[in-house]
């Protein structure tokens, strides 16, 4: 436990080097949500100003703030680190450490992945809210529930992203299948707009995969639109899949070493 | 002519890598797809956007993306993201110590190919959007819309050569480049007037996006423009495009002074 | 005969960005950044006549290479003077680079994509040599 700590802390305390970088992505994240923020606007004007299944205009535009700030979090864009090094042979080295292999790239990713939410999404958030009204969880319970979901989402996204990458074990085009799975993901996990928003028989079957619990639950959470019951619901939903996609990448990873002992690397 | 040498000789070793490439163009292909795709499927439950039908928007959208992905291709060398690596390596020795024109090199040294996938994404939302449009095709209009797009791919390509001259002074912050390519392009992705007052400003009038698709499709659109511009406005794309990147070009060539060409 | 290559008081300095260490550096390096002026080449002034062959040595960051990518047209000076075969290399480049040959230790100047062959024919166009005047290898 101790040496995951570590971990997690030396991955943290290393975004901190890249401060012109996160500063330069933080105004573009920013600059994102703006634009996203006045596309809701929009969309809702043509409409009078009618809440969507409980989505009114201010619990859009928080929403598509909310969805800028989470970026870093669940690591939306991409996330090479482990496919690279099972490209370059490093993951022998790692596989030899007195630390569980699946354990010791979560300890680094969370430490990547809270800095990123201190550094880039809070700021964000900060200066979305002083350019558009935004909506905070209500009360301290949906506080807490917030916390869960934001918890689960951040493992779901990385039990996936480990899965996915082991995919180099078997092929040398792995970056260019992940590159189109973060595209179909980012469409499933409702990053551009609220699930809900979409026709009845896609969003029902859209809320059922693995990526609604990645962005869209957690920010349905957030502005309040997903309460009590619903709420519940949609959290064990996520405890399902981080269940399911923790032992999905168990499984993939036990024969991604297999396939590596027996041609040795 | 020397770099069509080159970049034929850049097609043919991506060429090689059948898998990779066909996975790679529909990356390209998805990347802003899916964007576009989750707008139309919400678009039913709000029926307007700006006052535009989703077919407008579509216009737009598939002209930005076709010919950003032009650019993109053609562009490849000046990209701030692979460029500055240039700069940072010290790579460009090699490009400076031969007898042929920089620009030329830069343009050649690079030719992604599949980027042919965002322009096949753009070209089949245009093809769509005008096929459910119905405009009213004069000659004018078929004769400014070429013209129209090679202006976009220009402007695209003077954001770019900005930023690579940006990578001389600074390789770490150079992201920021961002909000104004890919920034840029899906802001021109939607009408204008739905944006507040000094963003559409600063994005006329400073970075003149506005000028380069939104003011010609209202005129393609027969439309008024709702910020008061006179009809002119919508064909200033080509001095907009193609001024810009003549700019460019002379500061890329300034910024090349603080080169500093680090390594051996 | 006059001189082929000369270098008059030529001097070339750099700003270097010092980048902080030890505890929170990364968010001190946030707020203040501290630049340097490194002075890479002092004022060096030099004749080289035509058929003269010339070491140019010294220890490691005494300028030496940044001296020689000055003559060669990649650097540009921050002051003084270059002629090499009459022109000053930084504003005539293509002609200048024509006329000169330069090797750099650790950089490659084929293309790692391309066979080495398909290298060398694309060397040939880009210095205009005629096909007859190569062999193939």
């Amino acid at each position: 436990m101790p040496a995951l700590f570590a971990l997690a802390r030396s991955a943290f305390q290393r975004q901190f080097a890249y401060r012109a970088a996160n500063l330069a992505g933080l105004v573009t994240n920013l600059f994102f949500g703006l634009l996203r923020a006045a596309v809701v606007i929009a969309l809702f004007e043509a409409r009078g100003g009618a809440p969507v299944a409980g989505y009114g205009l201010r619990e859009s535009v928080t929403f598509m703030g909310v969805a800028q700030a989470l970026i870093g979090w669940v690591a939306l864009w991409g996330w090479w680190d482990l496919l690279r090094s099972v490209k370059t042979g490093e993951i022998a080295n790692d596989l030899q450490r007195p630390v569980d292999f699946f354990w010791y790239w979560a300890a680094q990713d969370f430490g990547r992945a809270v800095s990123q939410l201190l550094m880039r999404g809070v700021p964000l958030l900060l200066t979305f809210g002083i350019a558009y009204p935004i909506i905070l969880p209500a009360d301290a319970g949906q506080t807490a529930l917030l916390g869960v979901s934001l918890g689960l989402a951040w493992f779901c996204s990385f039990a996936w992203r480990f899965m996915f990458s082991l995919v180099a074990f078997w092929t040398t085009d792995a970056m260019g299948v992940a590159r189109i799975a973060i595209f179909v993901q980012m469409f499933l996990a409702g990053f551009f707009l609220p699930i809900t928003f979409f026709p009845d028989a896609i969003s029902a079957a859209i809320r059922l995969l693995p990526f609604a619990g990645m962005i869209n639950t957690p920010i349905e959470i957030f502005v309040n639109v997903a309460r009590g019951a619903d709420a519940l619901m949609a959290i064990a939903l996520q405890i399902f899949w981080a269940a399911a996609l923790y032992l999905g990448a168990r499984l993939v990873l036990a024969s991604g070493i297999r396939r590596l002992t027996i041609q040795g690397g | 002519m020397i770099y069509f040498r080159l970049i034929a000789a850049s097609m043919r070793s991506q060429l090689q890598y059948r898998v990779s490439f066909t996975l790679d163009t529909l990356g390209a292909f998805l990347s802003t797809f899916v964007e576009f795709l989750a707008l139309a499927l919400a678009f039913g439950r709000f029926g307007g956007l700006g006052g535009w039908s989703i077919w407008q928007i579509a216009f737009l959208w598939g002209l930005t993306e076709a010919a950003f992905g032009v650019m993109d291709m053609l562009f490849s060398g000046f990209d701030p993201a692979s460029f500055s690596q240039h700069v940072r390596r010290g790579t460009l020795d090699q490009i400076l110590l031969r007898p042929v024109n920089l620009i030329v090199q830069i343009l050649a040294s690079e030719f992604v190919l599949r980027r042919v996938g965002r322009i096949l994404e753009g070209g089949l939302i245009f093809v769509l959007a005008v096929a459910n449009l119905g405009i009213a095709w004069t000659p004018l209009k078929l004769a400014y819309l070429p013209l129209v797009f090679a202006s976009a791919v220009a402007f695209y390509g003077a954001l770019f050569v900005a930023g690579a001259t940006l990578s001389f002074w600074t390789t770490e912050a150079l992201e920021i480049v961002n909000v104004f390519t890919y920034g840029g392009t899906t802001m021109a992705s939607y009408p204008m007037n739905i944006y507040t007052d000094w963003l559409r400003r600063i994005f006329t009038y400073v970075i003149p996006t506005a000028l380069i698709i939104y003011y010609p499709a209202l005129f393609f659109f027969d439309l008024p423009d709702p910020a008061g511009l006179p009809v002119w406005a919508s064909f200033l794309a080509p001095l907009a495009g193609f001024g810009l990147l003549a700019l460019a070009f002379l500061g890329f060539r300034f910024g090349l002074r603080r080169y500093a060409s680090t390594g051996v | 005969m006059g001189a082929i290559i000369s270098l008059e008081h030529l001097r070339k300095t750099f700003r270097v960005a010092d980048r902080p260490s030890g505890r929170l550096a990364g968010l001190r390096g946030l707020v203040a950044r501290e630049m340097r002026t490194v002075t890479a080449v002092d004022d060096v002034s030099v004749d080289i006549h035509p058929g003269e062959i010339v070491g140019y040595l010294g220890p490691n960051g005494a300028g030496k290479s940044t001296t020689i990518k000055i003559m060669t047209g990649i650097l540009v000076p921050t002051s003084g003077g270059v002629r090499v075969n009459g022109r000053v290399p930084w504003r005539e480049r293509r002609a200048h680079v024509a006329g000169i040959g330069a090797v750099f230790g650790q950089r490659n100047t084929l293309w790692w994509d391309l066979p080495v062959q398909d290298s060398f024919d694309l060397l040939r166009h880009i210095y205009a040599i005629p096909a007859a005047a190569t062999r193939r290898i």
